[in-house]
């Protein structure tokens, strides 16, 4: 083999060069990529973390207020409740004056740890009337409350229509 | 005559010398004389110079093979540098090469003299120069990159003291005569007898005559043996003139002493710091590359590390932070019961209250025609007697504490024919307002009873 001129060898040494300045590139635009992605991550890691110790601060509060549901939810019984629930809510419109126009009850349902038992009301009377009968409605120890209302003005003010759901909050998760 | 402390020969690991080293070509090879301590030291004879491994800056005595001694008689002249006159007759004598130039050469004048000039009263002065010039062909195992300094044997020699001296030594092993006049080196020849006899006598004789001759050397005084005894035997005795024996002399610098460097040494100390500076510049540019690559992988590195010591952090919290989360998931779903800001009828109190009450400052002409609520928002419709009541009425409920549960958004009223502007409110939960997916530390102050 004949050894290389010194052109030949000036030319090796660019062919060289430029392989080598190649190759860094290369790795430069992975390592680039790579450390975009981590960077990425990082940010992500550091919000999740930052809202993990959000929570952590939070711990007294909230672990009591678990507590307090654990302690006065019941569980769900093994009978449904809606037809009981039903009569409290009928009772109590009825004691309150309003006119029931329709009540229907609602499938339950079944959250990330409550399951709530409703029914649906379509009631006509004053407001006073529907105060009084959420008032009465209103039993947190025993789960009760209204889980929504809809209040319309009648045609015939101050009379007005209302369409809510009684619901009954019982312990229990989905599965 | 002051006699010097004879050189020890000594083997083994070589302490640092306190004064120069001389690199001198012994009577059976290389040696290395140096002083530790007052006394001298000779280290070797070695083969070569290399295999010495004398110090940097030692003084190299070139042995009479490597150079041509050439005493000239000089004329004075003036105007013109006796060097250069000098240059002449060893140019005439074809001894400079056919570079001039390039030739290492030095002199030193001896002493001058009166002669008659042919055609001229007055007499002319010349003068004796002793002159060197190193051989071209320069033994490769003399070149010493570290040498300081190359200088001829004869002259780092002590001379013989008096007039004009000759001293006998043995070179590299080979018989050579150093010639000193008042205690200056002017010349040195080798003899062609390999061994002191008759002939090597004769030898001598002849050249002395020479010099005689040619004027050079007006009478000796004194002929120095500095060698084996054994060998000198009756050598002396054939000689005509008084002679001794002496011991071997340690080298020392002259007062004006030569360097004899070889041009090739100049050379390759050219190319040495060439390939120094050459290996300089390699090296801070791989210092360079290094560096740049260290704060690559730093700035690459760091925040993977990041990553991995808040992956850490998050793993060993995670589990308590997400039964937290649980628990404010669970009480938000329960915000109808456990929540006042979240209670129908408390929002339906909250929204009226600033039409129906005098404190805090009464909205006037503002009613409400509807109002809806259920798990994803609350919606209130109604009518204003004017704009101005109306967006009094939205500032009103953004800003009450009771409602800052929600997130209240509203189209832009709509003027009805009697002049009353119909309004729409929409209150999103706070936590369902960023997303229905999104949960977290928000949730929690929306949920905070």
């Amino acid at each position: 083999m004949r050894t290389l001129t010194r052109h030949e060898k000036k030319l090796m040494l660019f062919l060289g060069l430029a392989v080598a300045a190649g190759l860094h590139l290369l790795v430069l635009k992975v390592a680039l990529s790579l450390n975009q992605g981590t960077r990425r991550n990082l940010a992500r890691v550091s919000d999740e973390l930052g809202e993990a110790n959000s929570w952590l601060e939070q711990k007294g509060e909230w672990e009591a207020k678990a507590e307090w549901l654990k302690k006065n939810l019941r569980p769900s019984p093994e009978e449904n409740p809606a037809p009981a629930l039903q009569k409290k809510a009928q009772s109590a419109a009825t004691s309150a004056g309003l006119k029931i126009e329709e009540q229907n009850l609602l499938a339950p349902k079944i959250g990330a740890s409550c399951t709530i038992y409703a029914n649906r009301m379509r009631l006509t009377g004053s407001l006073e009337q529907f105060t009084k009968w959420a008032t009465q409605l209103y039993q947190p120890e025993t789960g009760v409350a209204l889980t929504a209302l809809n209040l319309k003005l009648s045609p015939e003010p101050p009379k007005m229509t209302g369409e809510a759901e009684v619901g009954q909050f019982f312990l229990g998760k989905k599965q | 005559m002051k006699k010097e402390k004879p050189a020890v020969q000594r083997k083994g690991k070589e302490k640092a010398p306190s004064g120069p080293v001389f690199v001198f070509p012994g009577p059976e090879g290389w040696e290395s004389w140096s002083v530790e301590g007052g006394v001298a030291q000779c280290v070797g004879p070695a083969e070569t110079p290399q295999k010495l491994r004398p110090p940097a800056g030692a003084t190299v005595a070139l042995p009479s093979r490597l150079f041509f001694s050439v005493p000239l008689w000089i004329p004075v002249e003036e105007g013109i540098p006796a060097r250069d006159l000098a240059k002449i007759a060893l140019e005439s004598k074809n001894l400079l090469g056919a570079n001039p130039e390039s030739a290492i050469w030095a002199m030193e004048p001896i002493r001058t003299e009166r002669i008659a000039r042919p055609g001229q009263d007055e007499p002319g002065t010349r003068q004796l120069e002793a002159c060197v010039v190193l051989s071209s062909a320069i033994e490769e195992e003399c070149i010493l990159e570290q040498a300081g300094r190359y200088e001829v044997a004869g002259r780092v020699l002590p001379p013989p003291g008096g007039g004009s001296g000759v001293v006998l030594r043995k070179e590299l092993g080979r018989w050579v005569l150093d010639f000193y006049v008042g205690n200056k080196w002017f010349h040195t020849q080798p003899l062609l007898a390999r061994v002191l006899d008759a002939g090597a006598a004769a030898e001598l004789r002849t050249l002395l005559a020479q010099l005689e001759g040619e004027g050079i050397l007006q009478r000796l005084d004194l002929l120095v043996f500095r060698g084996d005894e054994a060998e000198a035997g009756s050598f002396l005795s054939l000689l005509p003139c008084v002679s001794h024996m002496e011991p071997r002399m340690s080298p020392r610098l002259s007062a004006s002493p030569w360097d004899l460097q070889p041009p090739i040494l100049t050379e390759r100390r050219m190319a040495s710091a060439d390939q120094a500076k050459k290996k300089k510049y390699l090296r801070a540019g791989i210092l360079i590359y290094l560096g740049v690559v260290v704060s690559a992988l730093a700035y690459f590195l760091l925040p993977y590390l990041q990553l991995k010591a808040l992956e850490g952090k998050l793993r060993a919290i995670q589990g308590d932070a997400e039964k937290i989360r649980e628990a404010s998931m669970a009480w938000r779903e329960a915000g109808a019961l456990v929540n006042p800001k979240m209670n129908a009828f408390e929002l339906l109190w909250q929204v009226s209250r600033p039409l129906i009450e005098k404190d805090p400052g009464e909205i006037e002409g503002v009613r409400l025609t509807a109002f809806e609520y259920n798990a994803k928002h609350v919606f209130l419709t109604g009518e204003g007697k004017d704009l101005e009541q109306t967006e009094k009425y939205f500032a009103w409920v953004k800003k009450e504490p009771m409602l800052s549960a929600y997130q209240w958004n509203h189209p832009q009223p709509r003027l009805l024919p009697n002049g009353n502007a119909q309004f729409q409110l929409e209150g999103v939960p706070l936590g369902a307002a960023s997303g229905e997916g999104q949960e977290g530390g928000q949730d929690a102050n929306a949920n905070a009873p």
